[in-house]
């Protein structure tokens, strides 16, 4: 993987050799991963969710995301779906709608930053 | 699905419903383990109890659909599966109720996602190590245990077998055969195993006790071959010293430090010393009676004169079987305890197959 591809996807929040090495240096695993995140429902679970109000499916597939990006090295998705976790949990609804959109944006970042390179 | 699971190399069962996750850790443990998934709580949990004897450890995912981990873990506990398979959580929120409710059922360790790939497989593999070594140490622990055991039993038997031979070699010389120590003994051994007369006794000590009727003649070791083998009457100078082989047996077995640390040596001592005393007090060498003469003392006393009437001696001919019982009844051949005597005739029907063998 090029520096400009890592840099491009670091600008999107991906810490691309945190997640090389969580992939035990497999970068081709590591990619292969990127591009499976893209099926990934989850987030598209968490916004039907919310916007139905069922907070417990919303908290299940929030929680669902954070353990995939976080493993995928996502850095900045996975800090907003921490958080959103943690307000859904406490049912702290609005703060989660508030961080959602954030969230948003960082998910569609990663999603392009991907589909850009590979 | 049993084909996924042949041969018996150590399996890493990764239960997670993110398919990512399961490859994450599957690229992780897939060179020193093979590696079996299952994507919720349920097919895991099937998985794991058709081949949990395959499995070196199991990484469970917490919020999961069908069956969440926890759920999962309490399944487990209940059929005592984590205690042959460590069972670890690996969770991206391990929040205190979780990880406590998870600890108490047996989980080995919780770990956190998103996983670093050192530290997971450090963990697994200490604990899987642990749990081998002690699955060897307890093979090796039961090993051991069953060879001691075997050990003890040839020790055991050898010591029966000693006992036999001096007692044997012994009788040998009044023209006996070693068939009359084992019919004293079998005579013994079946009268307290199947009368009254063996109440209260463990069935080691009823074994104790046969093995040590076996030596109630020793003492005849000290009587001379003239008075032993005389074929008549004895006088009554000789007849005394007849008499001293129950007193020199008991000193005989007194004597042999291995014979008194040997938990027969107790019943050995009584009956040699005491298995010619009488019920009525008549007997020797101590004029014993009734409740004084221990009940092993009287049994091997009423099989010795049971077995001395149907047998040959240099003395006399054998009588039958039922002259010999008849002698008994009628007080001809020693007088006996009256609950010994009602136990002897309600099983000498019994006793007679002894002698068929």
């Amino acid at each position: 993987m090029t520096d400009e591809i890592k840099k491009d996807l670091a600008l999107a929040g991906i810490d691309v050799n945190g997640g090389i090495d969580r992939c035990m240096g497999n970068e081709g695993l590591y990619e292969r991963f990127l591009k499976k995140f893209l099926n990934d429902g989850n987030w598209e679970g968490f916004m039907k969710a919310m916007d139905g109000k069922d907070y417990k499916t919303a908290e299940s597939c929030i929680h669902s995301l954070k353990g995939v990006c976080g493993n995928l090295s996502m850095d900045s998705l996975y800090a907003s779906a921490s958080e959103i976790t943690g307000f859904l949990r406490a049912s702290e609804y609005e703060k989660a709608e508030m961080l959602a959109k954030k969230a948003g944006a960082e998910y569609k970042a990663v999603c392009d930053a991907i589909k850009r390179w590979f | 699905m049993a084909a996924c699971f042949e041969g018996e190399e150590a399996r890493v069962m990764i239960i997670d419903d993110n398919e990512i996750n399961r490859e994450l850790l599957k690229n992780i443990f897939e060179n020193s383990y093979k590696t079996e998934e299952a994507e919720n709580g349920r097919e895991g949990l099937e998985k794991i109890l058709d081949h949990a004897e395959y499995l070196s450890a199991i990484l469970l995912d917490v919020v999961m659909p069908e069956m969440d981990g926890i759920e999962v873990m309490r399944e487990l506990n209940a059929r005592g599966v984590q205690k042959k398979v460590p069972v670890f959580l690996i969770t991206a929120d391990p929040r205190d109720e979780i990880v406590r409710e998870a600890y108490s059922l047996g989980v080995m360790d919780v770990i956190g996602k998103p996983v670093v790939p050192y530290v997971v497989k450090r963990r697994v593999d200490s604990v899987v190590e642990l749990f081998e070594a002690r699955k060897r140490l307890l093979n090796r622990v039961e090993e051991q245990e069953s060879e001691i055991f075997a050990q003890a039993q040839r020790i055991i038997e050898l010591n029966k077998g000693m006992i036999e031979a001096l007692s044997t070699a012994i009788e040998f010389r009044s023209g006996e055969s070693g068939e009359h120590v084992r019919r004293i003994h079998d005579i013994t051994a079946y009268m307290l195993e199947n009368t009254p007369l063996g109440n209260g006794l463990s069935k080691e000590e009823k074994e104790q006790i046969a093995i040590a009727s076996i030596m109630h003649d020793v003492g005849k070791i000290a009587v001379p071959d003239a008075i032993l083998n005389k074929p008549g009457k004895l006088t009554p100078d000789e007849f005394e010293i007849m008499k001293t082989h129950t007193i020199k047996g008991a000193e005989l077995l007194e004597r042999i430090p291995q014979m008194k640390r040997h938990n027969a040596f107790k019943y050995a001592y009584d009956i040699a010393r005491h298995h010619h005393e009488r019920y009525d007090g008549r007997g020797y060498p101590d004029g014993l009676k009734g409740g004084e003469i221990a009940v092993w003392a009287q049994i091997v006393s009423l099989a010795d004169v049971y077995d001395a009437l149907v047998s040959k001696r240099v003395y006399k001919d054998a009588y039958s079987v039922d002259q010999a019982v008849e002698m008994i009844r009628t007080g001809q051949c020693g007088v006996f305890d009256p609950v010994l005597m009602e136990s002897f005739l309600a099983c000498e029907a019994d006793i007679r197959r002894i002698y068929r063998r």
